[in-house]
């Protein structure tokens, strides 16, 4: 006995050409499906070239940037000096000043204050007097709250024969100083 | 004949098939070329915005600095008058700069090492201070000291100037975004208020009335005051017994600094409030410079009684 899968009659010249017609009609049906959406793709890409293309133009006008005028030119020039001076990220002096206003308690008094702003990060050292010791804590909590300051130390403190205390504090300012 | 029919419309749609694959393969062909050059022209155009972008910030950097910065020729001689016409009209009773030149600054830029000494109430230094920094000079301050003796302060400041070695405008030059913001910030910075009290004392400034802040009147000469030319010659005697100027300091520089060597030390005379920048032989009142000792005294003679007066710093 012969074993097999029936398939039916075999196919006769008019089933090939009517199978051959239908895998035509599904095959032009199929690119069809795949050729439009790709054209609106393309579509869609060309309006983008335009206006991209219109962009250029108007971002690149034909003629070049307007020179510069000699008092600009001058102004530039000063800008670079300023620039490279390092002035723009230094600490002024005056910013100093409005830190230990902002922070000195009422009952301490300064007695000199150096501002080191030259070396790799700048300090300051600050000696002072005060007629408590709170006074001076007060003081180094203050100063060490302020955004400008990254650390304070507290170098000596000593009382006079008057009974006032005197205190040398040093405080790391933050920021680094450009080369 | 049916089957022929058949045959040829099987053919048809193969024909048909066969275009819509080289219609496809072109359009794939076409989207790809418009892919690259799309991709090429979002770079370009992207370039273009940010350099368009660049030169809007750097011109509104330029325009704002017109009104902040004095950019006249700088060199040692006009950086040295503006220092003195800021101490015009403040509490400041001596000053004293010291020029000496600093190297390495690259090429076409020369500049100075300045030592100054002040010697003054708090307010009035912080007043010239702040002037100075409003200056929006390339200016740099290295160290400062702020020492109390006797209800006066002495400050000294040691910083350094900058200036380009040629009168002549430089090309324009390059700026980066950070540095173009960098600036901005920096011309934008406001005024440091007035200090409130008095630093150095135990006693509070607010015992005696302290104007709220911002509703203090500035001590004249801000912003103009370097652009006013400091008299150096011809103020006239006043009509009765000359007044005496009084000495407040002495400017030095390097003779490689000052072209004019007779002018390498200079005093500060106060005559009627207003600094006079004197060198031997200048007028100032009724009186004539007869002797400069740099940072010690200056001799002057009467014009009509040849009489002497040896001035000191106070």
């Amino acid at each position: 006995m012969k074993a097999g899968i029936y398939l039916g009659p075999p196919m006769g010249p008019k089933g090939l050409v009517r199978t051959l017609l239908w895998l035509a009609v599904l095959g032009t049906l199929a690119h069809g499906a795949v050729i439009f959406p790709k054209r609106a793709d393309l579509v869609a890409a060309r309006r983008r070239l335009e206006s991209y293309s219109d962009a250029l133009e108007k971002e690149t006008p034909g003629d070049a940037p307007r020179e510069w005028s000699l008092s600009e030119r001058a102004i530039l020039g000063r800008l670079r000096l300023i620039a490279d001076s390092g002035a723009t990220s230094a600490i002024a002096p005056t910013d100093v000043l409005r830190l230990l206003e902002d922070a000195l308690p009422d009952r301490v008094a300064l007695v000199e204050v150096s501002f080191e702003a030259s070396a790799a990060r700048p300090s300051l050292t600050l000696d002072a007097r005060a007629e408590r010791a709170e006074d001076v804590t007060t003081l180094q909590e203050a100063i060490a709250s302020s955004p400008l300051v990254s650390a304070t130390e507290l170098l000596s403190e000593r009382r006079t024969r008057v009974g006032v205390l005197s205190v040398r504090l040093k405080v790391d300012l933050v920021g680094e100083r450009r080369p | 004949m049916r089957s022929m029919r058949l045959v040829a419309v099987v053919l048809g749609f193969g024909l048909a098939n066969l275009a819509l694959l080289f219609g496809e393969r072109n359009l794939s062909r076409e989207k790809r070329a418009i892919d690259v050059r799309l991709s090429r022209l979002s770079e370009e155009v992207e370039r273009a915005r940010r350099a368009s972008d660049r030169r809007r910030g750097l011109e509104e950097l330029v325009s704002l600095a017109a009104t902040r910065v004095n950019a006249g020729q700088l060199g040692i001689a006009p950086i040295r008058e503006r220092l003195l016409a800021a101490e015009r009209g403040i509490d400041v009773e001596r000053l004293s700069l010291e020029f000496r030149p600093a190297s390495g600054l690259g090429e076409g830029v020369e500049g100075s090492q300045i030592h100054s000494s002040l010697r003054g109430t708090l307010l009035g230094v912080h007043a010239y201070l702040d002037r100075i920094e409003a200056l929006h000079l390339p200016l740099v301050t290295d160290a400062v000291t702020w020492r109390s003796d006797s209800g006066r302060l002495t400050v000294t400041i040691r910083g350094s100037v900058r200036f380009n070695a040629s009168t002549e405008p430089p090309a324009p030059p390059e700026f980066s975004p950070a540095e173009v913001e960098a600036l901005e910030a920096w011309l934008d910075r406001g005024r440091a208020p007035r200090l409130g009290r008095d630093l150095f004392s135990f006693r509070m400034a607010s015992s005696v009335p302290v104007p709220e802040r911002g509703s203090e009147k500035r001590p004249e000469i801000l912003e103009d005051a370097p652009e006013a030319p400091i008299a150096a010659t011809g103020v006239e005697p006043p009509a009765s017994v000359p007044a005496v100027p009084v000495l407040a300091g002495f400017v030095l520089a390097r003779p490689e600094l000052e072209p004019d060597v007779a002018r390498r030390v200079l005093a500060v005379l106060r005559f009627e409030d207003q600094p006079h920048l004197v060198k031997l032989g200048d007028r100032v009142g009724g009186y004539v410079v007869e002797d400069i000792v740099a940072r010690e005294s200056v001799t002057l003679a009467n014009a009509e009684t040849g009489e002497r007066i040896v001035l000191r710093l106070p």
